[in-house]
């Protein structure tokens, strides 16, 4: 009868016992349920027709970020006379131009340039130094986390907008500017996100077992901690990040980011006169929102997807 | 063995060079000598002293079962031998010689030398101890590269004939498996192969099976049983049943309130039961011969608050025997003055002393 099992699935049974000749214990088997033979696959949740599709519009976004120099699209910055002012859809210009005689289209291609630039590098910095002070935080405890996360309190506690608004327009708002300033203030957010998630690692009873092994603590916390709260950590950044762009086309808005184009000019520009312009509002607006929901989705779904704790037998 | 023959094989020769020619054979090597220890955490309350001058030894290839109920003490002892206790409000005292090492006071990087290749930990929980995010295969090779510096591809190697060794059924496809694959019996049997991975002289067991069912307990116990007989490794073996350590144990140390209170080779603790806590242990655990539906005498009450511990004996206001001087006056941890190596720490030591009360009859239900 077992045999039978066994060939039915491939003969792993046979070797399942053939390895057992070890410590002296016939009855192993009922160690596994005997008709499952070899391991079984690990089932993790499916990620989607959903989440490919905001995959797919995410990476249209990369491609016009990184060739946008490339692609056979007018200058963002150039005035184009002869189409005259909010010159409607047209073979020249397929989505018309704005209120100066730019190409509608061109600039929308490099707005989402600057927006990626900007969210990509924002969240970069917020990752990084929120990140690793968030591990070490969690990790070292004592004074050091009671200090780090006092201040990082401090720092939740401002008034995030209003203070990025303040300094900006004392500082001047140049591409690095806006990227340095959008970047610090994620830091406690995500800081607190990952010493929450490391604090719930590092109390687990593996994380002793690996000290017990004579792992050094460096080793522990990169080896054994980050990989628990890396899933957490990536899917955050991804909200981040279409924070840190909708934060910047909310500044652009303000009259406060980037003088090249960006999406948040573009609105803006365009919202002086709605009635006329409303087809041209709607270019970077809905840019802004399927990128923005593209963002969270895919967030999410990579949060539930490499989540330990989501995966099924 | 005839006079003249050639020098017996490896069990004596080895060691003679190194070793003073009065030095015990290899087999009784003294491993770990613990006097004294002490440790005490600072919590909130003011400071609990979870185990309270613990002495102990242990030699090469024996077995010491320690015993008590939760909150006794059993685990922090097992890992303060180990130095394996959070740092910023615990404090050790005493002493810990591993080999003639001190490891109390030991500083971070020697301690992670000797842990792992010298003395390792097989945890109580399987579900818990082994990392989700890594492959079994992987986490037994991190060790054996960590410390033996083997190849990667060794390592891994070596990982598959661990698994095989701790009889795991095709431990090459095993050992691509995460630990959320695999059943608790089949995750503490690559805890125990973690354990064994660098070939430690010293395995502290912290209960090994208590989160297993009863027959997989039975396989894990034989598997630590052969695995610690084939590689003369020392173990000590934490657990809050009797049972357990009574066929697999060459001495057993009764655990209550961080103390010391019984301890004496396997045979004679079960022979001559002296103090009130082993008995009252004893009396807890289930026998086959009594009759079914006997109700289990439980031990009433709880384990003493160990940040204001009660004056006196530890276990007096749960003893049935305790008399005003157990109240009073801590007793000492003493021989027993017909068996030398049967230590007990109770004024009135059962079997010994004048003071009787009435044996309760089993209830039945």
């Amino acid at each position: 009868m077992r045999d039978e099992v066994a060939a039915a699935y491939g003969g792993t049974t046979q070797t399942a016992h053939a390895a057992t000749n070890g410590p002296g214990d016939p009855d192993l088997a009922s160690d596994i349920a005997p008709a499952v033979p070899g391991p079984t696959t690990l089932r993790r949740p499916k990620f989607g027709v959903f989440f490919w599709i905001c995959i797919g519009w995410l990476a249209i976004l990369a491609f016009c970020t990184i060739f946008a120099g490339l692609l056979p699209l007018q200058n963002p910055n150039n005035n184009d006379f002869a189409a005259g002012i909010n010159a409607g859809i047209s073979w020249h210009h397929w989505l018309g131009t704005d209120q100066i005689d730019r190409d509608n289209l061109s600039r929308l291609v490099w707005g989402a340039r600057t927006s990626l630039i900007i969210g990509l590098l924002g969240t970069a910095i917020g990752m990084g130094i929120g990140g690793t002070l968030g591990m070490l935080s969690a990790y070292v405890r004592g004074r050091f986390d009671s200090a780090l996360s006092f201040s990082m309190y401090c720092g939740l506690a401002f008034p995030a907008i209003i203070a990025v608004i303040a300094i900006l327009s004392f500082w001047g708002s140049s591409e690095w500017h806006i990227i340095l300033v959008l970047g610090l203030f994620t830091v406690p957010l995500i800081y607190r996100l990952v010493r929450a998630a490391t604090l719930a690692t590092a109390t687990k009873e593996y994380i002793t077992a690996a000290k017990s092994q004579g792992a050094t603590s460096f080793r522990v916390l990169f080896h054994d901690v980050f990989p628990n709260v890396a899933p957490s950590l990536i899917a955050y950044t991804i909200f981040t990040l279409g924070g840190i762009i909708a934060v910047e086309g909310a500044l652009a808005f303000l009259g406060l980011s980037v003088t090249g184009p960006s999406w948040g000019n573009m609105i803006s520009d365009a919202g002086n006169d709605v009635g006329v312009k409303l087809p041209f509002i709607l270019g970077p607006a809905i840019a802004l929102f399927l990128t923005l929901i593209s963002l969270n989705f895919v967030g999410e779904r990579i949060r539930v997807h490499y989540d330990p704790g989501e995966v099924k037998l | 063995m005839t006079n003249g023959a050639p020098a017996p094989p490896s069990d004596v020769t080895p060691s003679s060079e190194h070793a003073p020619v009065d030095a015990p054979p290899p087999e009784s090597r003294l491993l770990l000598e613990v006097t004294n220890l002490r440790t005490v955490f600072s919590t909130p309350r003011g400071p609990l002293c979870a185990v309270d001058g613990v002495s102990l030894t242990l030699n090469q290839g024996e077995t010491l079962g320690v015993v008590g109920e939760s909150g006794s003490g059993k685990t922090v002892l097992s890992r303060s031998i180990m130095g394996l206790l959070p740092g910023s409000n615990t404090f050790l005292e005493g002493s810990v010689r591993f080999d003639g090492q001190e490891l109390v006071g030991a500083d971070e990087s020697t301690l992670r030398s000797i842990w792992g290749p010298r003395i390792a930990m097989v945890f109580q929980d399987p579900m818990t101890s082994l990392n989700p995010v890594h492959k079994i295969g992987r986490q037994i090779a991190e060790t054996l590269r960590l410390h033996l510096k083997l190849s990667k591809k060794v390592a891994n190697q070596s990982a598959v004939t661990l698994l095989t060794q701790v009889g795991i059924p095709s431990p090459a496809l095993r050992a691509k498996s995460y630990p959320v694959q695999l059943s608790g019996g089949m995750r503490q049997r690559v805890m125990i192969a973690i354990a064994l991975a660098c070939g430690p002289e010293l395995l502290l067991a912290d209960e090994p099976t208590t989160g297993l069912d009863v027959t997989i307990q039975a396989q894990i116990l034989d598997l630590l049983a052969e695995l610690q007989r084939m590689r003369r490794m020392a173990m000590i073996f934490v657990t809050h049943d009797l049972g357990i350590v009574a066929t697999r144990t060459d001495r057993i140390l009764v655990m209550y309130a961080g103390k010391v209170v019984e301890t004496a080779p396997t045979a004679k603790l079960f022979a001559n039961v002296r103090m009130p806590y082993t008995e009252a242990l004893l009396h807890s655990t289930p026998r086959l011969s009594d009759p079914s539906h006997t109700r289990l005498q439980a031990i009433e009450g709880r384990p003493p608050d160990l940040v204001h511990p009660p004056t006196g004996c530890a276990f007096s206001p749960r003893c049935p025997y305790a008399a005003d001087r157990c109240r009073e006056e801590s007793p000492p941890l003493v021989a027993d003055p017909g068996e030398p190596d049967h230590f007990y720490a109770c004024w009135y030591p059962r079997g010994v002393s004048k003071v009787q009360l009435p044996q309760k009859e089993p209830s039945v239900v």
